[in-house]
């Protein structure tokens, strides 16, 4: 039964593995492939030479991430909006769920998580700029458990929110006769 | 008897519940018409994202920030659809779909075909919860825009959420925590 684990954990991947094969030898694109334990020593690395506290704090978030597989390209390279699509509709088949989607005049941007009781088990995130030609594509299993996410959002949250639109305050008018 | 009432109010609170989630499968089957049409710019917010950020049951200091966390945990999706051609088509295509029998208009704009606004909310709760905001924007040469939010909507927590800005507006860098004199 242990044996079929990391059978079955492959299998919930399946979509983007085989997207990412489709792709990686695509003219143009460039690939690369980091296992768990690389990303963690990085992260490590970084960590000890990061100055700021938060900073650390964040770098120390890589030890809850697996495999990462990335994909990009700035030479044109286009990934047709179709095959995203399709990949997206593949993915909810595969539990996993949106967080974010938007597109606009030939950018696309998706984000989609696979979480399970507070815990994040896999990212997928897709830029595709059909225009420009550019394209980004990333793909990481993790074990991040949002409480822990939460602390360092906390942290790291401006005391104070920025308006978006500063409003000049009017002056009150002396309407007294 | 009484078993025969209680399997009435069964199926009357099933066939409600079935009818709020048909007209949300109108608007995401609108939406996902055109999610992948070039000419439209899409943006979704999944209402997975709001459980998430509610599930990280952040502890903000800031009181404003508190205030948007508390209007945003219990959304359920954001959808906007806009596009710059055949407003007026879209926003009729829109209004066919989309059964609006069950919402309130807050507002409607109409010049003649040229520009339409239709602002609908469906309430529960006698008012106090909405379960919806929709609107539409469209004419003839506009920009078709639609924006649905779908989820729990408190107004008395957007009551806080305006007291907060108000606050935070008139007395900068004030946290929650801040003793008052």
């Amino acid at each position: 039964m242990l044996l079929l684990l990391p059978g079955l954990a492959v299998c919930q991947n399946k979509p983007l593995n085989k997207f990412y094969r489709q792709h990686k030898h695509q003219e143009g694109v460039r690939n690369m492939k980091l296992p768990g334990w690389v990303i963690r020593l990085g992260g490590k690395i970084a960590k000890s030479k990061a100055e700021s506290e938060s900073e650390k704090e964040a770098l120390g978030l890589m030890r809850h991430f697996g495999k990462v597989k990335f994909m990009y390209s700035e030479d044109g390279v286009q990934i047709p909006v179709e095959k995203v699509s399709k990949l997206r509709q593949d993915l909810l088949e595969y539990s996993f769920d949106d967080l974010i989607m938007i597109r606009s005049e030939g950018v696309n941007l998706q984000i989609m998580v696979k979480e399970s009781e507070g815990v994040i088990e896999n990212v997928f995130m897709i830029v595709n700029d059909t225009q420009a030609g550019e394209m980004f594509f990333l793909s990481a299993k993790a074990n991040l458990n949002l409480r822990e996410l939460s602390k360092i959002l906390e942290k790291e949250m401006p005391d104070k929110l920025e308006p978006l639109i500063e409003v000049e305050e009017e002056t009150p008018v002396d309407v007294a006769l | 008897m009484k078993y025969l009432s209680i399997l009435f109010a069964l199926f009357l609170t099933a066939g409600i519940t079935n009818s709020a989630m048909a007209q949300e499968d109108a608007i995401s089957k609108y939406f996902a018409k055109y999610v992948d049409d070039e000419r439209f710019t899409v943006v979704y917010i999944s209402g997975k994202m709001f459980q998430m950020i509610n599930k990280m049951e952040l502890d903000l200091e800031d009181e404003e920030a508190e205030a948007i966390m508390s209007v945003v945990k219990d959304l359920k999706g954001l959808r906007i659809l806009t596009t710059e051609t055949d407003g007026g088509k879209f926003y009729k295509e829109a209004l066919q779909t989309i059964n609006t029998k069950g919402y309130e208009t807050l507002l409607e704009v109409r010049e003649g075909n040229d520009e339409n606004v239709k602002f609908l909310v469906k309430d529960s709760n006698e008012g106090s919860m909405l379960d919806e905001l929709l609107l539409l924007v469209g004419g003839e040469d506009e920009d078709f825009v639609m924006l649905s939010f779908i989820g729990k909507i408190d107004l008395s927590q957007i009551g806080k959420l305006s007291k907060a800005f108000d606050e935070e507006g008139g007395n900068k860098g004030t946290k929650k925590n801040d003793e008052q004199p």
